[in-house]
């Protein structure tokens, strides 16, 4: 009977922990993160193109054997993603100069995709409907789905998009425009392969 | 005495049994283990280009942060209210530099291998925080996307003044002309003189 008792006292006081209701101390993960860490550095991004870009990010959570119903969100997600030539780089641009022509062969990068940003207040969720047998989605799947939207999107953005050509079409019209007004006649921008 | 003391193994053996079986039901019916949270996968959809637009940007000065945003509500319960926490961290990365498509022919000044040229004051460009930069660390209750998003723009918005405070449009402004200098001397200049408008200018 003494071992019985014992046991359901353990048992208690175990569940009681980890149900949080004996002792509720102070996370010292949570209190360590408390100190910001900032950095900041310089760059010499031209940035050419801006892009207004929209993706729909759906999940299906269906039912199966051993899941009971269905859950279904749909996000529509709205982001701006900047593209051009990086200059930051050592050695990124070459410019090949006569100047009895007048003339400059200027090579630069090739273009890339410099940011990507899809704010948080852009990203709606248009839809969400849990069967009442099932949790609904929480901010932790919700973010993880939002995430997996985002990879898909610098994954996809420079293949389905004509982002990069475009980059390098407006930044050979920046910098013919600039060199031409710094008295150049004859001007060739070329880009590296990639 | 026997007679009780079997019952309440009996009972114990039932109970057991009944919570293995309870554990079985919640984690099939309510993932309460999460382990079919993992498998969660979007479907494949296009990106749809909305708008494209030419810019001219130069940045020149990224600043990196990672801040911890917190929000509580009380919520209302059958017999007691629970307060329930919500506890983002968030790495931010602010984007800061000049805006070339300000200049014009006019701004320049060309004689012989000396240019002069003002450029427009520096400005900030971007604030970004992407999912892949915030984790969720603590979620008590239920929180809504909307008032996820209401605490991740209060990141935002730390991550914006702390840039300020940390004067990233005084590096911009300096690794800018640094940039710019390194740019032109390239083009055959052997002086070149960068001005920055000031905020009165514009």
């Amino acid at each position: 009977m003494n071992t019985l008792l014992k046991a359901v006292v353990a048992l208690s006081i175990i569940g009681l922990t980890s149900c949080d209701l004996i002792s509720r101390k102070d996370d010292p993960t949570l209190t360590e993160s408390f100190n910001n860490k900032m950095q900041s550095m310089s760059s010499a991004e031209l940035g050419s193109v801006e892009c207004k870009i929209c993706k729909v990010i759906k999940a299906d959570d269906k039912a199966e054997w051993y899941k009971f119903g269905d859950r279904k969100i749909l996000f529509e997600c709205r982001g701006i993603v900047k593209a051009g030539v990086d200059l930051g780089e050592s050695n990124s641009y070459k410019a090949d100069i006569n100047e009895d022509a007048k003339s400059i062969i200027l090579t630069l990068p090739a273009a890339k995709i410099l940011a990507i940003n899809l704010s948080p207040e852009n990203t709606k969720m248009v839809y969400e409907k849990v069967s009442k047998t099932r949790f609904d989605f929480d901010a932790v799947e919700r973010t993880e789905l939002l995430r997996q939207g985002e990879t898909a999107i610098r994954k996809d953005i420079s293949k389905e998009t004509d982002i990069l050509k475009e980059a390098e079409k407006n930044t050979t019209s920046f910098f013919t425009a600039m060199l031409s007004q710094l008295g150049f006649k004859q001007i060739t921008i070329k880009y590296k392969e990639a | 005495m026997k007679t009780i003391l079997k019952l309440v193994k009996w009972l114990f053996v039932v109970a057991i049994i009944a919570g293995v079986a309870g554990a079985i039901y919640l984690h099939f019916t309510y993932d309460i283990f999460g382990f079919n949270k993992k498998g969660l996968v979007i479907d494949k959809t296009p990106i749809i280009v909305e708008e494209t637009k030419k810019i001219s940007e130069l940045t020149s000065a990224h600043f990196y942060e990672e801040v911890i945003v917190k929000d509580e509500k009380t919520e209302k319960g059958l017999i007691f209210n629970s307060k329930n926490e919500l506890v983002i961290i968030a790495k931010g990365n602010v984007r800061a530099g000049f805006n070339l498509s300000k200049l014009t022919e006019a701004d320049y000044n060309i004689k012989g291998d000396t240019i002069s040229f003002k450029l427009p004051e520096p400005e900030i460009f971007d604030v970004i925080v992407n999912p892949s930069n915030y984790d969720v660390f603590v979620e008590e209750g239920k929180w809504s996307h909307d008032e996820i998003t209401k605490v991740l723009g209060k990141a935002q918005a730390q991550i914006k003044d702390d840039a300020l405070k940390n004067d990233i449009l005084g590096l911009a402004k300096k690794s800018g002309i640094s940039k710019l200098t390194e740019l032109y001397k390239s083009f055959g200049f052997s002086v070149v003189n960068i001005e920055v408008a000031a905020e009165t200018e514009k």
